[in-house]
């Protein structure tokens, strides 16, 4: 299964969020989209997601129009991990990760061995089997984001798209996390997360999607697209690079000075730092 | 041949099961003792023959008459406000939502009022419950006139809010035009919320909107579930959001419009109730909707046995003491969310 988007552009409040992006995802991928705040960068997954309208530009699944698809259908192909998702009333964790499984219910509700079978794998991916007995206000951010994650994998849909799903977690959980979502798509999903981590999208992404100021400076593989003068157009930053076992790194280090910056059109950034 | 494969059951929903079965148990027993319950002593068993029978002896009459319609609408008034309680905190994912939070539980009772005023519940035997239903069905067109059909949840509120005090305002008007004092006192005291000297005819008007109503609010509980997650969790899991928000605003002016054209304003059943369910059933929003309707019903006939045996004359009004019971529950439920906040 596969996503198409064309021309995507999506305005709010007068502020253009969205100007004109095309991308793909494609079955066995793991995309990055990276870019400053205020990029667009959610309002392009929930797009994706099927979760607005764009003003202009097409959406396809499998070449079918996403908004034709009946909601179900799409819920049960693409999967969607909300930015700083919350958990409302304190349920226990085994039956927060079993929403996920809500698409592919009857309409008697009851739940089948494929169901437990699904779920029980996706709480072993994201490390939270141990904490299924626990109720959702007991948990720490990290922990929480990572049952979420599971829920999100419960699905078992073969998109996945997830806002920021490593923000709140500690190293040894960000890396465990980017090398389940890296699994989850080499067992043939098409995964695209959100991130700010550079040396994450580096090391564990196929792909890289760098949008600015709503439009698409670059999409294609981490080396070309994170090169120093779109990383500083984007940006406006330095970076340390090296190569660790033959895995590339990559470190920010230094602002620059903003001049040359893309901005968001309402912002006058044209003055150099010095001057102001 | 095909193999039978165990189908593994959540153990939550399982519990769910069985606190619904015992509380409707104690609903169907509280009934029977809400029956048994009087001012005149009634020998139940000779009106149940003489009804049955079909001969209009004294004591078949009071059971027919007065007993059995108290009874049943105290339960299903009782169900209605803690249905629509639990109904109404999930898709508001506020535990401080209740029934009228949409402002239907105010236009029913100015409905109800403004039959009283017009003097048409004279006329027409049942011009209250009628004109309650009335307003509560306006009011939910109003609330979606006002917030629009794409509208997200917080427009809905500040309808509801508006709404609410609006009809407030206008029964507030109602009393202070009243042509007399004694009919504005009439209508304070219906206000207050009672199911004695209640027909038969109330409980059949009444029925079949709860019964939709309810149909039409259990119909969400998958929905509500997802929104535990939020809204853009709920929609991508292929809950259409919109068309909750028309389920659940129609179903809650079905139900707790009846429930107030016929019983006037009960106060805290609705709050309340789905706060004593709601740890018994996970904190599943889908899961607390039927055992709080049926504890509800529980509370709710409890609380009538409880105005019928205390020795005060006349007797309390069920709102009064729905509410005297429901408000220290309030500041304790405040508490407690200090305390965990």
């Amino acid at each position: 299964m596969r996503l198409d988007a064309r021309g995507l552009s999506l305005t709010r409040g007068g502020h253009r969020i969205l100007d004109g992006v095309d991308v793909a995802l494609r079955a066995g991928e793991f995309v990055a989209v990276v870019g400053p705040n205020g990029a667009g960068k959610s309002s392009l997954l929930r797009l994706l997601a099927g979760l607005a309208r764009p003003d202009a530009g097409e959406i396809a699944c499998d070449g079918v129009p996403l908004g034709k698809l009946p909601p179900r259908t799409r819920a049960r192909s693409i999967a969607y991990l909300e930015q700083r998702a919350a958990v409302h009333w304190p349920m226990r964790v085994d039956e927060i990760v079993a929403l996920g499984r809500l698409p592919s219910r009857g309409p008697l509700g009851a739940a089948t061995s494929a169901d437990a079978a699904a779920i029980a794998a996706a709480m072993e991916m994201t490390t939270t089997t141990a904490l299924a007995g626990r109720r959702a206000d007991t948990l720490s951010g990290g922990e929480r984001m990572r049952v979420l994650l599971a829920r999100a994998l419960a699905v078992g849909a073969p998109l996945l798209l997830a806002d920021e799903p490593v923000a709140a977690l500690d190293p040894h959980h960000q890396l465990h996390v980017m090398a389940t979502l890296r699994e989850t798509a080499r067992r043939g999903a098409g995964v695209m997360i959100v991130l700010h981590d550079l040396a994450l999208a580096t090391r564990f992404c196929d792909r890289v999607v760098l949008l600015a100021a709503g439009r698409c400076l670059a999409d294609g593989p981490p080396a070309e697209v994170l090169d120093d003068r779109r990383l500083a157009e984007a940006y406006a930053v330095d970076v340390l690079r090296g190569s660790e076992g033959g895995e590339p790194w990559i470190l920010p280090w230094r602002r620059l000075a903003p001049a040359g910056v893309v901005r968001t059109g309402r912002d006058d950034q044209s003055k150099p730092e010095e001057t102001r | 041949m095909s193999i039978v494969r165990p189908r593994p059951i959540v153990p939550g929903d399982r519990r769910a099961r069985r606190l619904s079965l015992w509380l409707a148990l104690a609903t169907l027993l509280l009934l029977i003792v809400s029956i048994g319950i009087g001012y005149a002593p009634l020998d139940i068993f000779k009106a149940l023959q003489d009804g049955l029978a079909g001969r209009d002896s004294l004591e078949s009459i009071v059971l027919v008459e007065l007993r059995l319609p108290r009874a049943l609408l105290g339960a299903l008034v009782g169900f209605a406000l803690g249905l629509t309680g639990a109904a109404m905190q999930g898709l508001l994912r506020n535990p401080l939502a209740d029934p009228g939070v949409l402002g239907v539980s105010a236009a029913a009772a100015f409905g109800a009022v403004l039959a009283f005023y017009s003097g048409l519940s004279l006329l027409v035997p049942l011009a209250l419950p009628l004109g309650g239903l009335a307003g509560a069905l306006v009011a939910t067109g109003l609330v979606y006139g006002i917030a629009g059909r794409g509208a997200g949840t917080m427009a809905l509120i500040l309808a509801g809010v508006a709404l609410s005090s609006l009809c407030g305002a206008l029964t507030a008007l109602a009393l202070n035009l009243s042509p007399n004092p004694y009919a504005a006192i009439e209508i304070i005291y219906w206000l207050m919320g009672s199911l004695a000297d209640r027909s038969l005819d109330h409980v059949w008007l009444v029925l079949g909107p709860i019964a939709l109503g309810t149909a039409l609010i259990l119909s969400t509980a998958p929905a509500l579930d997802a929104l535990t997650l939020g809204e853009d969790s709920a929609a991508s899991l292929g809950f259409d959001l919109a068309r909750l928000r028309l389920k659940l605003v129609v179903g809650a002016a079905l139900v707790v419009g009846s429930a107030v054209a016929v019983s006037g304003a009960i106060g805290f059943i609705g709050l309340v109730v789905p706060h004593l369910v709601r740890p018994l059933t996970g904190h599943r929003p889908g899961r607390l909707l039927l055992p709080s309707g049926l504890a509800g019903a529980v509370l709710l006939l409890g609380a009538d046995i409880l105005v019928r045996l205390l020795p005060v004359r006349p007797e309390l009004k069920l709102g009064v003491v729905t509410a005297l019971i429901g408000a220290p529950f309030l500041f304790w439920l405040i508490w407690r969310l200090r305390r965990t906040g």
